[in-house]
């Protein structure tokens, strides 16, 4: 069909594309004994995932299990479940002067998808996209992020084992490959990455004509009301902030706040963190690492170059990969930390003396895929979510938008387009395709006649 | 009064656009189109621009391509009023937060998804329904909320400068501004950062405004084309069938994404079919169809030597029509028999009063045919028999499916209009319209309060296997604890209720008894 130039996965597209013609993958049944396979792969090796995710980025077996086994786990019970009604056509309501007519909106697959995966969630990110995609009868290859090799290469050693190998394949890949691969034509691509990847994907599948989900990222901005909880509010930030050291992509980017409440919350900060970590953080096996060298010492250069103060952590480590969990004040808006995504350890706290400052703060800046607020004051987080646009928002606690099942999970401008999760997930990967069955009768002709 | 929108080519024109931007992303950061109130009035005050100016319009496209009152009125003018009266209706229902249901884990959790609109959105109008597709998307993006550039298409100018006229005069211009230019200019326009892109055109012009989108990151709806083929089985109403095709042919002289491009049928349907044909297009046109005032002429002359070219160069038989006229810009409803599928009719959307018909000897052969090609916009497929009708709707895919007419699934109220693969991405027309232009927003509101926080707290460290057991217990189960009004849960409520009632009366009443002993 279209002339694309002949690649390193060329042949391999094209069988992946001969196996969905074939129509394989259509029915239900094969779907949701894939999808069981897929539970079946993770219950059976759920030790080497937890070994390779620790060998990753020394990821706590409580997080790796919660963030990722779990996650996956769950959404693989409610596509297995759900598959099918998905799968149903939405029917339209019976209209009298059409009596004689059906018309209903089927659901069909877009064909071979391509998911590029994430190294953060290394194996939630490459599966949880995939699932959705085999759920909705597409053939899927699965990139995963080459900077988590371990994952990636289980994966790629797993999933030929339990999945159809001709409908579902893993390529292990670098920049350049991936490059290659995104040559070739896709019917829909899933990429979870950084705002520049985005943007380079895009453009790629601007040639085919593909469309895409992108989930990207960018600094989601945590306002903090002088009327917050400060106990809750420390304890609900740091979490959102040091689970998997910062390395998530909603994880809360920095804080606004006024001073007063930014004493209150360093009070509290100070008491949570010994709480959780003791005194001495580098040995405790609760905390991650980052993911490689390259990161650690970016996030190291902002905490050399920042110009704000820091009050708590501020260690690193390049050799161990280790950066300690830092909050830094008295940072300004042109500070080193407040140029680029953080995707680390780090969080600044940034001075406002009105959630109005805060909503025109943020509005200066890319849209984010999760915006936080934190008041007790009702009416201060209703003016944030009226007055800014965000991927998401969550009142009161951070990250937490994810629990509900049922919620889009997806960015808007530079954090992102398209949405997923659950049902979405479906929807994601399936062209809906408007069906008019009409008859031949004389009266629905007679009907017709006037045009 | 606004200021003029009109532009010429040569002004300075990026700087102007950026201007544009800059003041439409102004005014959509007050919050000028977000209330209801704001965006009901701006779609009335369409309404009206269409009513009031509907003879004007309608000369408009009269003048642009010679298109017959009776079809600028009914493919376009009433389809905008229609859509726009639907949108006023149900605009308030639209806007409405999706809550999700209660969930006994999460008491004090509201948890919805808001509708945010994405701010400045840019139409790209087509020339074949000049007015529909700059206005019918504009519909959809009023009611999300945004502020719009509309870029109508320069080849349909009349058009287009009656859109430019009309639209200050009825819209806020503080917030919908039309641009008109040509090509370049339109490469120009695309450099700016707009929050979304809705273009109707061609793919290969579909695939230029999402690379310019993509350096922005801004997400499109694309309107594409392509050939889309219509099967006619043996086993059809030939008469029916034939009638349905050449009017879906005919309009705007065949100037539709979703006219029938070509036919797939065995010789002894294409006899019947065009014998039908020539009764038809006799008693609709008379002898000479050019002298029919109800024929549509191509837009331009760039597209009707095109369209003579194809013509020229078809090796297949021309059983109906040929009839070129280049002063006129008319191209005769022509029927080409015999077609290869090496013929240069084969070889592009046609956009035009011609033809094709291909022999196949089976569904099976016209599947394999269709599925070698871009997935179109349109499929047809006409049969008496539902059997062969659900094997193409089973075993092909393409924007949408009509079985045994064409055309009419455009406008079908509830039905998605929009292609997949190289016809299009995306979707629009009634709802849709507005779930195209906005952005869904998930928001959970949470509490301080301590209820429940035994649970949620489980997640700090330091970690520990118990804790560990917790959390993945709650997310497991949480799904359970939905308050859908599943029979079910209503049953198990009614059945607690009504036994806590019982309870209370017996306890209450034996106390009584008690009491008065």
């Amino acid at each position: 069909m279209s002339s694309v130039a002949k690649n390193a996965y060329t042949e391999m597209v094209s069988s992946v594309r001969k196996a969905y013609n074939s129509g394989k993958t259509r029915p239900i049944s094969f779907r949701v004994q894939q999808l069981k396979n897929m539970e079946t792969m993770i219950r059976e090796n759920s030790n080497e995932i937890l070994d390779a995710l620790a060998k990753d980025l020394r990821k706590p077996k409580l997080e790796a299990t919660l963030y990722e086994l779990e996650i996956i786990l769950n959404e693989l019970k409610g596509l297995i479940k759900n598959c099918k009604k998905h799968a149903e056509p939405d029917k339209l309501p019976v209209n009298l002067l059409a009596i004689l007519d059906t018309a209903y909106i089927r659901k069909e697959p877009y064909g071979v998808v391509l998911v590029l995966g994430a190294w953060n969630y290394p194996v939630l990110l490459s599966l949880q996209p995939a699932m959705g995609a085999i759920c909705a009868g597409n053939c899927v290859v699965i990139k995963p992020s080459e900077l988590a090799s371990h994952s990636a290469k289980l994966m790629a050693h797993l999933i030929p084992k339990y999945l159809d190998s001709d409908c579902y394949k893993v390529v292990l890949a670098e920049v350049e490959g991936t490059k290659d691969l995104l040559k070739n034509k896709w019917d829909y691509i899933f990429c979870t990455g950084g705002t520049n990847v985005g943007r380079a994907v895009m453009q790629a599948a601007a040639s085919n004509l593909t469309p895409v989900t992108l989930e990207l990222g960018g600094k989601s901005p945590c306002y903090v009301d002088e009327s917050a909880d400060f106990d809750l509010a420390a304890k609900r930030i740091l979490w959102g902030k040091f689970a998997n050291l910062g390395q998530t992509c909603i994880a809360p980017d920095y804080v606004l706040c006024s001073k007063n409440a930014e004493k209150a919350f360093l009070n509290m900060a100070n008491v949570v963190l010994k709480e959780w970590y003791g005194d001495d953080l580098k040995t405790n096996t609760d905390i991650p690492r980052i993911v490689n060298a390259r990161h650690c010492k970016r996030l190291k250069a902002l905490l050399e170059t920042t110009r704000g103060k820091i009050v708590f952590g501020g260690d690193t480590d390049e050799k161990d990969l280790w950066i300690e969990p830092t909050i830094v004040v008295d940072v300004e808006e042109d500070d080193p930390l407040m140029q680029e995504e953080i995707f680390g350890p780090i969080l600044p706290i940034i001075t406002v003396n009105s959630v109005d400052e805060a909503i025109e703060f943020i509005n200066k800046r890319p849209r984010p895929l999760a915006l936080y607020s934190f008041a007790k004051n009702e009416k201060m987080n209703d003016r944030l979510i009226e007055n800014t646009t965000s991927g998401g928002v969550c009142v009161n606690d951070t990250m937490w938008h994810m629990a509900w099942n049922g919620l889009p999970f997806g960015g808007i401008g530079d954090s992102g387009m398209g949405n997923y999760h659950g049902k979405f997930s479906f929807d994601a990967f399936s062209h809906h395709r408007s069906v008019l069955n009409r008859s031949f009768s004389m009266l629905s002709e007679k009907l017709g006649e006037a045009r | 009064m606004a200021t003029s929108s009109l532009l010429s080519a040569d002004t300075d024109v990026s700087n102007s656009y950026a201007k544009i931007v800059d003041e439409l992303r102004e005014t959509f950061d007050e919050g000028r189109t977000l209330p209801l109130e704001f965006r009901l009035n701006q779609l009335k005050a369409l309404h009206l621009l269409v009513e009031e100016n509907f003879d004007k319009m309608l000369a408009a496209v009269h003048k642009d391509m010679r298109k017959a009152k009776m079809e600028g009125a009914s493919y376009e003018l009433e389809l905008l009023k229609i859509d726009a009266v639907a949108a006023i209706r149900e605009l308030k229902q639209w806007m409405k937060r999706e809550m999700m249901p209660f969930n006994l884990l999460l008491p004090l959790d509201k948890a919805y998804v808001k509708h945010d609109p994405y701010g400045v959105v840019l139409i790209i109008g087509a020339w074949n329904y000049p007015f529909l597709l700059s206005l019918q998307p504009l519909i959809g993006a009023i009611a999300a909320g945004n502020c719009v550039v509309i870029k109508p298409s320069e080849h349909s100018s009349n058009a287009a400068t009656t859109i430019a006229e009309l639209v200050p005069k009825y819209l806020d211009p503080a917030c919908f501004r039309v641009v008109l230019g040509a090509a370049p200019e339109t490469i120009e326009l695309l450099e700016n950062k707009f929050d979304y892109i809705f273009a109707t055109s061609s793919t290969r012009i579909g695939k230029c405004v999402m690379q310019a989108a993509a350096k922005h990151l801004t997400p499109v709806t694309l309107e594409l084309g392509g050939k889309s083929p219509v099967y006619i089985d043996d086993d059809s109403d030939i008469e029916i069938a034939s009638r349905r095709v050449i009017w879906g042919k005919c309009i705007n002289l065949g100037q539709t994404c979703i006219a029938p491009d070509y036919i797939l049928c065995s010789k002894s349907t294409e006899k019947r079919f065009i014998e039908h044909v020539k009764h038809t297009l006799q008693e609709w046109y008379g002898q000479d169809p050019q002298k029919s005032s109800d024929l549509t002429r191509i837009i331009n002359n760039q597209n009707f030597l095109r369209l003579q070219k194809l013509l020229k160069d078809t090796k297949g038989r021309i059983a109906i029509g040929g009839e070129t006229s280049e002063e006129d810009l008319f191209i005769s409803p022509t029927i080409v028999a015999d077609v290869k599928a090496t013929d240069s009719l084969m070889t592009e959307e046609l956009f035009g009063p011609i033809l094709p018909i291909l022999t196949v000897n089976s569904k099976e052969e016209a599947l394999k045919f269709i599925k070698e090609r871009p997935k179109p916009l349109a499929l047809y497929v006409f049969s008496k028999n539902q059997r062969t009708l659900e094997y193409f709707i089973e075993k092909t895919t393409s924007g949408a499916i009509c079985c045994n007419d064409v055309v009419v699934q455009n406008g079908w109220e509830g039905l998605p209009f929009g292609g997949v693969g190289d016809s299009g991405i995306g979707h629009y027309h009634g709802k849709y319209s507005y779930e195209t232009f906005v952005h869904k927003k998930s928001v959970v509101q949470r509490s301080f309060s301590k209820v429940g926080e035994k649970i949620y707290a489980a997640r700090y460290p330091p970690y520990n296997n118990w804790n560990m057991k917790v959390i993945a217990g709650f997310m497991k189960y949480l799904h359970i604890f939905e308050m859908r009004a599943r029979p079910v849960t209503l049953f198990a409520t009614f059945m607690a209720g009504a036994i806590a009632s019982v309870a209370v009366t017996v306890g209450w009443l034996t106390g009584f008894k008690k009491r008065n002993d």
